[in-house]
């Protein structure tokens, strides 16, 4: 069974200006283990869509679809039930690590209390455990870390003691959105490699929320790509490099600037990024996509599963060889998928 | 750096300091540690680095939002005084110009686009009336906006548009440096696109100068025909985009570019990449 399954799951925000569509009907599904990278740029709804899962969406939202976690629909349980559930079976990691620790208190106690009372530990056992955990995430100095407030450390050490909480009650799925955002880039090389490494071992399914699709391909087995509300294509890492089947998706990968080679002029999308409510019939995409027909203005694509892809476009048949025409030398640069390349130890284990 | 071409600008021995803390855990902060450099007129030179680099500090002493505690700047020929009187305060705005991260941060959310234009119009160039109004448009044009958002709030404009009025916003003084410090990095990928390009536009039709200050070596190679590496207020390391990028000389430099996520890229833990473990 699939540890998560979201639905048709439809989300409406009342505002002055009358009722918001900010999800237009996302499904999607996370096999046990499996990471999920949710891609998109601003107002496409990722976050959103992580939040129906936590039920921590806006005041006032309506959200329709079931949110399907170990079977059990989340969008309709109890009070009792649903602070199991957050307590016991889903761990959340945000953008900024300050927000999830009391700035009163130091790592120590953050930590002790939180296994104390999730797990009803001895106070002795949880503080081992409590080091053991932060010693796993790569804190040199444990000691040092224990005794902190949270004002002591930097961006990178709070993620981690952030991501040591998250794992201690081992969950069976990981909410991360946009961990590494906020830090800096070697920084989230460090903090990527630990989650990553933690989120295997500990065998966790993890829905990771990015606008950085290279650094999805590099953690995630799929990646589901969000435009105005919806999921416009869903993939693994290398058949999205190799042969994007939306054009978004393939404008997407062009348009950012590439590290090994400058172009003279960067290929560009049309126009800004729309939320779902300014979505008016046919394509949401359509209004931007170099590739648009007529029909597409009238008619509104399904989410289509063919061949073991996923893509919601009316061309996708007709223009799946030019869009996996490489613009760039990027395609050549995918390795395979990404359990092959995992961590240190599995790695060694093979060679 | 080119010697042969003229500098616009020049820096030498460029140091300051900041205090941080109290009582006993007060201590100095090196922003900038003997910094030299010279910007060939016309040119693009990208200055990269994470935070506690010293490259914000370096862009807001160059523009005279700090003063430096040691050594000197030279603009466009002139000697940039440590304390600068209001006319020389005015004289150096028309010749540097800079656009922050964030559009929301530099524009008045009360004042249309048109007024936050012509506001800088009147200041440096007594510009009013009808032939400021005409500028407005010229210039929204050029950062590839339409005559009708002159009437806009920043408010009701994306992030992109806000960007180009910011944009907009310090061309309208005419300098010969711009300054922008992260002016992509708040962007969408597809919007950063268009930003990017339309820069490289502007640099071309106005010869224009850009310190392009950020953290994001893939905007480097795009935009940039020369970098500086900077950690800790100090460069570690400089040459141009090609040589430094494609063979870096600094262990930092490797990390740095080890560090961005690309097709293939794996997350790494690197020893003594975290090194600020606790900033006592």
């Amino acid at each position: 069974m699939n540890v998560l399954e979201l639905d048709d799951v439809r989300l409406d925000l009342p505002s002055k200006h009358g009722d918001r569509t900010l999800l237009r009907g996302v499904s999607l599904s996370l096999a046990p283990g499996e990471a999920l990278g949710l891609v998109g740029e601003s107002g496409s709804g990722k976050s959103m869509t992580l939040r129906t899962v936590l039920r921590t969406e806006p005041a006032g939202a309506r959200v329709t679809g079931r949110v399907l976690l170990d079977g059990r629909d989340v969008r309709t349980l109890g009070a009792a039930d649903l602070r199991r559930v957050r307590a016991d079976a889903i761990a959340m990691i945000s953008q900024n690590p300050r927000a999830a620790l009391n700035p009163v208190l130091r790592v120590a106690r953050f930590l002790v209390e939180g296994l104390c009372d999730a797990r009803g530990e001895s106070r002795e056992a949880a503080t081992r455990r409590a080091r053991d955990l932060l010693a796993q995430v790569g804190i040199a100095d444990v000691d040092r870390c224990m005794a902190s407030y949270p004002h002591q450390l930097s961006g990178g050490m709070l993620q981690r003691v952030v991501i040591a909480a998250a794992v201690a009650s081992a969950p069976r799925l990981l909410l991360a959105d946009e961990p590494t955002t906020a830090l800096d880039v070697t920084t989230q090389s460090e903090v990527m490699a630990i989650l990553d490494g933690q989120r295997r071992e500990h065998g966790m399914a993890m829905l990771f929320v990015t606008h950085d699709l290279e650094l999805a391909s590099a953690v995630c087995d799929r990646i589901a790509v969000l435009y105005a509300g919806e999921i416009v294509e869903i993939a693994t890492p290398a058949q999205l490099h190799a042969a994007p089947r939306h054009p978004y998706t393939r404008l997407l990968l062009d348009s950012r600037p590439n590290i090994a080679a400058r172009v003279p002029a960067l290929p560009v999308i049309p126009g800004r990024p729309i939320a779902a409510y300014e979505v008016e019939g046919g394509c949401a995409f359509a209004a931007r996509c170099p590739w648009a027909a007529p029909r597409c203005e009238r008619e509104e694509p399904a989410l289509v599963h063919d061949a073991g892809r996923t893509t919601r476009c009316l061309r996708a048949g007709e223009l799946a060889d030019e869009l996996a025409g490489a613009p760039a030398d990027d395609a050549a640069g995918v390795s395979g998928a990404p359990a092959e390349t995992g961590r240190d130890g599995e790695t060694e284990a093979r060679a | 750096m080119s010697t042969t071409a003229e500098n616009v600008i020049e820096i030498s021995g460029l140091s300051k300091q900041f205090a941080v803390g109290r009582g006993k855990r007060r201590r100095t902060v090196h922003a900038l540690d003997d910094v030299s450099l010279a910007v060939a007129d016309g040119s693009c030179l990208a200055v990269v680095g994470e935070s506690g680099s010293g490259k914000t500090t370096l862009a807001r002493i160059l523009v005279g939002l700090e003063s430096a505690d040691g050594g000197e700047v030279v603009l466009a020929g002139r000697p940039v005084a440590r304390r600068p009187r209001r006319a020389e305060r005015r004289a150096r705005a028309r010749d540097i110009q800079m656009v922050f991260q964030d559009p929301n941060g530099s524009l008045n959310r009360r004042r249309t686009v048109e007024a936050a234009i012509k506001e800088v119009l009147a200041a440096h160039h007594r510009v009013t009336g009808d032939e400021a109004r005409r500028r407005v448009g010229e210039l929204l044009d050029q950062v590839g906006l339409r005559p009708a958002h002159a009437r806009a709030l920043p408010g009701e404009l994306s992030g992109g548009q806000q960007q180009r009025v910011a944009i907009a916003r310090a061309l309208a003084a005419e300098p010969r440096v711009l300054v922008l410090d992260e002016a992509v990095a708040a962007l969408d990928v597809s919007v950063q696109a268009q930003v990017l390009n339309l820069l490289a536009e502007i640099r071309q039709a106005r010869r224009l100068t850009y310190l392009f200050i950020t953290h994001d070596l893939s905007v480097v190679r795009q935009v940039s025909e020369e970098v500086v590496v900077m950690r800790q207020g100090r460069i570690v390391e400089r040459g141009s985009t090609d040589e430094v990028l494609d063979r870096p000389r600094h262990a930092y430099t490797v990390l740095l570019r080890d560090s961005a996520p690309r097709p293939g890229w794996r997350p790494r833990l690197s020893t003594g990449a975290d090194a600020r473990e606790v900033e006592a």
